[in-house]
């Protein structure tokens, strides 16, 4: 379960996240969804322990993140916006680092290890090569195997189908569905991809410059814009430009030699 | 199990962070080989035995008493400068390293185990690079001076503590600097600290070498000079004395005093620092995301909504003169030249470091007899101002160097996708380059100049150095043309390698310009005829420049 009570976060004098309140329940997939810059990624920033709150409480599995983070951090699996990972380490390599650094059982990391890759349909030769030598897609896989290795209670995903191949997307859409709610697990994610939200998602928020707009089901939301589909009213909701005036507007400047 | 530090988590972080170190400094443009070059590896571990082997000079007849603790702090003083400033320069992958703390933060390890882990990388590193320069020093007293093995084995050993001590000198500078500054104004302040450390680096390498020529030893020994006990060398150059006899109470203090000094260090890295490590550190990465979104152009409105929108129809100064030039190559060049140098701090820090270069050599130069006319001196009187010669003939190379090199080397893949002929692009930055870098520079280094020879000779001495640096630099585009900032920086490679090897691949251009001044510098027909062949060569040159470039950046691949 993750509990977010008036959190805010500035950055110098930008406040990227404006008080902020959220219950996500145990054993749902929530994704919170927002414009660029909409204060997403430094919401998820603070949830992982990457930076601190400047003022609000979070909670995870019961734990406050600014005072217990390691408990925390032993429960969450994080997949990043970008693929940060070292490089030149194979994926064999840096699986072992993130399942040691988790104190991980040697025996249970291995198998898990080996299970996630031929899941995701990484082989021997690639598993043995440097990642820096990996496809963005690889990597991706890479950081969604990492973030699974240790059976985490709460997941936090952010764009975590960015790269991935049709049949991994597909299977790793799967997966998280069936780790919800079969294992009862929470799942926190952030896309811009609306439909796979759409179709994924039990509920759903969407900010905009740091503040939450509004939250609920993709029902609920549709009918509160009176739109047909997510993707306009996540359009309408947060005052996104006008569509068609939009691409009339660019179509006319591209036809202007 | 996991508060305070984890002794697996630092063993684990430990190893893993070593391997990675050690191949991501070999990682050459994967792409095209495939494979790790460790050659980088050798060449630098060669540089630090050569300089170290020189430092046995030191303790020519000065093997007991006070003298030997002065030979001993100089030792201890120089190793250290090396390393101090080789932790300065390595931000990305050194102890201050935002990427890393990006990947290790969500994950269970604390604070203080992430920072022991560093740490214990860095005094791996720091042991490393002690042995490579003290073992020269050290054979030589052993096996030459025949000192014994007890006085050397506690030379090394004092060596070893005094670098650890300015490893983490480094670290609490850091760490203060980290803790006490905003962090809008952090990565600004570390590239500025960085730069006073390539200083430290560069003079050290240049004073040290005169200490042995110039300094009668007896009289800094601590008992003519009490006030020397202040620098921390000498402290634990006490502590190397006490095991070759120097026992005096002055001695055994300062060696007890290098004792508490590290103590003090580790305690104060370990209550101030550790903590809060993991945050400010990652912190660093998120501040300087904010910094790039605070830089708005200039020639912009905040709408309604207090969004920024840029006004494109209305003209800044710099989109005006970019209509001065025709070729799309050379505007395009120019907009990525001035938008690096006032968003890269590294890459503007490289362009801004060759003049004060400059002025601290011409320093040296004046300590050393001064700047001579060079058409009525002697050769060797000319040269003895020879640093400021050797960045003017390679400022326009090491300048190159630094275009070449990016940490956002992966943008420059859209040099790879646009249809643009690329060594255009490359003549443009060469050109852009000498219009405003070094034509400036060498007019600085000419008003130098005239305050010590008549104007006319500065401004002939200037052009000779011009077009020998312009030859130089035609030759070094030929042979290794580079899109601009599309290469991998390497961090790891070491600074003081790059000195030194600029030094020994300089001596032919060197000892060429010490020709052209011998002879070209003795009549008005020797001087403008050898000008006008070296003008005369860079011209023929540049058609096979031009066809080299284009061969040689044709087959060229991204290396992102």
């Amino acid at each position: 379960m993750i509990e977010i009570l008036h959190l805010s976060k500035k950055y110098g004098d930008t406040l990227a996240v404006d008080d902020l309140s959220l219950r996500i329940e145990t054993g749902e997939i929530f994704a919170l969804l927002g414009p660029n810059g909409a204060g997403k990624s430094s919401t998820v920033k603070v949830l992982t322990g990457l930076s601190k709150p400047t003022t609000g409480l979070v909670r995870i599995s019961g734990f406050d993140v600014e005072h217990d983070p390691i408990e925390v951090k032993k429960r969450i699996g994080y997949v990043p916006e970008n693929a940060m990972l070292y490089e030149s380490l194979t994926a064999d390599e840096y699986l072992d680092l993130i399942g040691e650094l988790r104190h991980m059982e040697r025996k249970k990391l291995l198998a898990q290890r080996d299970e996630l890759f031929s899941l995701f349909d990484l082989g021997r030769d690639d598993r043995k090569k440097l990642l820096a030598e990996f496809s963005k897609g690889m990597k991706q896989k890479v950081l969604l195997i990492a973030a699974l290795i240790h059976n985490p209670e709460v997941l936090i995903l952010d764009e975590p189908l960015s790269g991935l191949d049709a049949n991994a997307a597909l299977i790793f859409k799967e997966v998280l569905r069936r780790y919800a709610h079969e294992s009862n697990r929470t799942i926190f994610f952030c896309s811009h991809v609306l439909d796979v939200v759409e179709r994924l998602c039990d509920r759903i928020a969407i900010m905009a410059r740091g503040k939450l707009i509004t939250i609920g089901t993709s029902q609920e939301l549709l009918e509160q814009s009176g739109e047909l589909s997510l993707e306009r009213a996540f359009n309408r909701l947060t005052g996104g430009a006008d569509i068609e005036q939009s691409s009339e507007d660019v179509m006319r400047a591209l036809s202007q030699e | 199990m996991f508060t305070g530090i984890d002794r697996k988590q630092v063993s684990i972080l430990t190893r893993f962070t070593l391997k990675s170190e050690w191949r991501s400094a070999s990682l050459r443009s994967l792409n095209r080989r495939r494979k790790l070059s460790k050659g980088w590896a050798y060449w630098t571990a060669i540089i630090y035995l050569l300089s170290g082997s020189f430092l046995i000079r030191l303790f020519s007849g000065n093997l007991g008493g006070g003298e030997y603790v002065v030979a001993a702090s100089a030792v201890m003083l120089f190793i250290s400068f090396i390393t101090a400033s080789n932790i300065f320069l390595s931000f990305g992958t050194g102890f201050l390293s935002p990427d890393e703390a990006q990947i290790i933060s969500p994950l269970p390890v604390s604070s203080e185990t992430f920072f022991f882990s560093r740490l214990t990388v860095l005094l791996c590193y720091t042991t490393v690079i002690t042995f490579l320069i003290a073992v020269g020093p050290v054979v030589g007293l052993l096996f030459y001076f025949r000192l014994g093995f007890i006085p050397c084995f506690m030379l090394m050993i004092s060596e070893l503590l005094s670098n650890i001590a300015a490893a983490m000198a480094v670290i609490v500078i850091y760490g203060i600097v980290l803790v006490k500054m905003p962090r809008a104004r952090l990565t600004k302040m570390i590239g500025y600290v960085q730069f006073i450390g390539t200083f430290a680096t560069m003079l050290t390498l240049v004073i040290l070498p005169r200490i042995q020529r110039q300094i009668d030893f007896h009289s800094y020994t601590l008992d003519a000079k009490p006030l020397l006990g202040l620098i921390p060398a000498f402290w634990f150059g006490s502590l190397a004395g006490l095991a070759n006899g120097v026992t005096a109470l002055t001695s055994v203090v300062l060696a007890a005093a290098s004792l508490v000094f590290l103590g003090v260090l580790a305690a104060v890295s370990h209550i101030y620092l550790a903590k809060h490590y993991q945050t400010d550190v990652s912190d660093l990465a998120l501040s300087s995301v904010t910094l790039t979104k605070q830089a708005q152009p200039k020639s912009s409105i905040t709408n309604a909504d207090g969004v920024q929108q840029v006004l494109s129809s209305e003209r800044t100064f710099f989109q005006t003169f970019l209509t001065l030039f025709r070729s799309y190559e050379a505007r395009a060049v120019l907009m990525l030249l001035r938008a690096q140098f006032r968003f890269d701090p590294k890459f503007r820090m490289s362009l801004i470091a060759t003049l004060p270069l400059t002025f601290m050599y011409l320093a040296i130069a004046l300590l050393q007899g001064g700047i001579h006319d060079p058409f009525v001196s002697n050769l060797r009187t000319v040269m003895s101002a020879q640093f400021i010669y050797l960045v003017a003939l390679f400022m326009p190379m090491l300048v190159m160097q630094s275009v070449s090199q990016s940490e956002n080397y992966k943008a420059a893949w859209i040099f790879f996708a646009a249809p643009l002929d690329r060594s255009r692009l490359l003549l443009a930055v060469r050109n852009t380059l000498i219009v405003w870098v070094i034509v400036p520079y060498m007019i600085v280094l000419a008003i130098v100049f005239s305050f010590f020879m008549p104007v006319y000779h500065a401004v002939m001495h200037v052009l000779v150095l011009a077009a020998m640096a312009g030859f130089i630099f035609q030759v070094f585009i030929m042979i290794s043309p580079r899109m601009p900032f599309a290469q991998r920086r390497r961090p790891n490679r070491s600074n003081v390698a790059a000195i030194f090897g600029m030094s020994i691949f300089g001596i032919l251009p060197f000892v060429l310009l010490g020709v052209e001044i011998y002879f070209g510098y003795r009549t008005p027909f020797n001087f403008w005829s050898s000008f006008v062949l070296i003008v005369t060569l860079s011209i023929l040159l540049e058609q096979i420049v031009r066809s080299r470039v284009r061969k040689k950046l044709e087959r060229e691949e991204f290396e992102g």
